[in-house]
């Protein structure tokens, strides 16, 4: 009896893999993932864009790893690598090649993150998880811990869900010209609430409301800002609340598919931005092969201490000009195909993609992704 | 922000319950918002590193790295 339920497992199996069925998704199935991306920012040695008083030139490559396994019908244990190489200009460089700031890596680029998570769902679709981590950087040390909660209701049409998170975090008080102090804190809490309605057979939409919290040292330890002939430290109020509203759209269109998305943010440091993004899913051989080309907006009202350079000292003074005002215009292309893995009888899924992302103030940049996703 | 209020307002309403046996559109890869559990981390990441905002289309905001 044993046997034939055995072969029976085997010819069902053989046959999905030979119709190349893609597997459907269940989020506590046993899964590994990865994700690489390779960011370039390019300012042509300060002056180009961005702040001209700033060297901002950067080059990123970043990978995270995911391995969830299922432990029974309703658990499921997960572990998170994110590992990061910084080269950007810092403040070993600016000592040794006269180079202003932009970025503390030093002569140490690297950054990684640790998380581990665990995750509960009743049979009656009620879900439970919880995570912690930890990340270090050359001028950063953070701890976290999350809690999520959801539910689904009305045959899963419904799902709601509420997530929180606190950081306790440790900045290193690297000044520009490579004086120190002693470290600071920084403590973040944040909550988003979000909800998932099914509208018909054909699309689904979503919304959700983020807000966060933060004090201590907000302002970034080794940024500088022009004051006269003299460059003094960047500060910033040691408050920061942030809220953000968002809402998507998924329409199917017949085997193609469309994604609409709009988003509001605001702060107390007087930030407003909106984003506009749109994403388009065309199938090629049975969906096995996706094409998803995206284009996304978004506008930012910079932050009321945002100056490229001052005449006197100010209380609270910025030249970082991911916090003044800005255009951003990004548009992407990624390639997903569904293709028989290595060591498992699932399909796997092979991700390629590039995105390019123009800023009016043409501190432009642009990333490659590599992507790897395996139902075990 | 009353541009999404009212979107908002207009697709809650317009919803009509949807059956478990008319989902099976719904349930192909391509219509999840997030269908790889890494690549809206990975772009949320790069956003929030060179913009102002964060916890677009995602969640958290501002703790856990260097950055902003």
């Amino acid at each position: 009896m044993l046997l034939i339920r055995a072969l029976i497992f085997w010819l069902i199996s053989a046959m999905a893999l030979a119709e190349g069925q893609i597997p459907s998704a269940d989020e506590l199935d046993s899964i590994f993932a990865f994700r690489g991306v390779i960011y370039q920012q390019e300012d042509g040695a300060g002056g180009k864009g961005g702040n001209p008083d700033l060297e901002e030139d950067a080059t990123i490559y970043e990978g995270i790893w995911l391995y969830q396994h299922r432990l029974n019908d309703s658990q499921a244990a997960t572990l998170r690598f994110t590992g990061d190489l910084v080269t950007a200009a810092s403040y070993d460089d600016a000592r040794e090649k006269a180079e202003t700031v932009s970025q503390a890596t030093g002569y140490n680029p690297g950054r990684f993150n640790f998380e581990l998570g665990w995750k509960y769902r009743s049979y009656d679709q009620f879900g439970f998880g919880l995570h912690a981590s930890y990340g270090q950087e050359y001028a950063y040390r953070s701890t976290g811990y999350g809690l999520s909660l959801s539910q689904s209701f009305a045959e899963e049409s419904t799902y709601i869900a509420a997530q929180f998170q606190v950081f306790d975090d440790t900045v290193r008080m690297i000044r520009f010209d490579g004086s120190k102090e002693p470290d600071e804190p920084r403590r973040t809490y944040s909550g988003t609430l979000s909800w998932t309605q099914t509208l018909t057979p054909l699309s689904v939409m979503s919304m959700s409301w983020s807000h966060s919290e933060q004090n201590g040292m907000l302002a970034t330890s080794f940024n500088s800002v022009v004051s006269g002939t003299e460059r003094v430290f960047e500060t910033t109020p040691d408050v920061r609340v942030r809220d953000t509203i968002s809402v998507r759209l998924k329409q199917a269109l017949q085997q193609n598919s469309v994604q609409l998305g709009l988003s509001y943010y605001e702060d107390n440091w007087d930030i407003r931005a909106a984003v506009a993004e749109v994403r388009y899913f065309y199938h090629l051989d049975n969906g096995r092969l996706i094409l998803e080309p995206s284009y996304r907006y978004y506008h930012q009202d910079g932050a009321y201490f945002y100056t490229a350079a001052l005449d006197a000292p100010e209380r609270f003074r910025s030249s970082d000009p991911d916090l003044g005002n800005f255009d951003g215009h990004s548009a992407g292309l990624l390639l997903s195909a569904w293709q028989a893995g290595w060591f498992t009888q699932s399909l796997t899924r092979y991700d390629i993609g590039v995105n390019y992302y123009r800023r009016s103030d043409d501190l432009n940049f642009y990333w490659l992704t590599l992507g790897w996703y395996v139902p075990l | 922000m009353r541009l999404l209020v009212i979107l908002t307002v207009i697709t809650i309403t317009a919803c009509t319950p949807v059956r478990f046996n008319e989902r099976e559109r719904l349930s192909q890869p391509d219509m999840t918002f997030d269908s790889s559990p890494l690549q809206g981390e990975l772009e949320s990441d790069v956003y929030s590193a060179r913009e102002g905002a964060t916890g677009v289309f995602s969640g958290g905001g501002g703790g856990g790295c260097g950055c902003y």
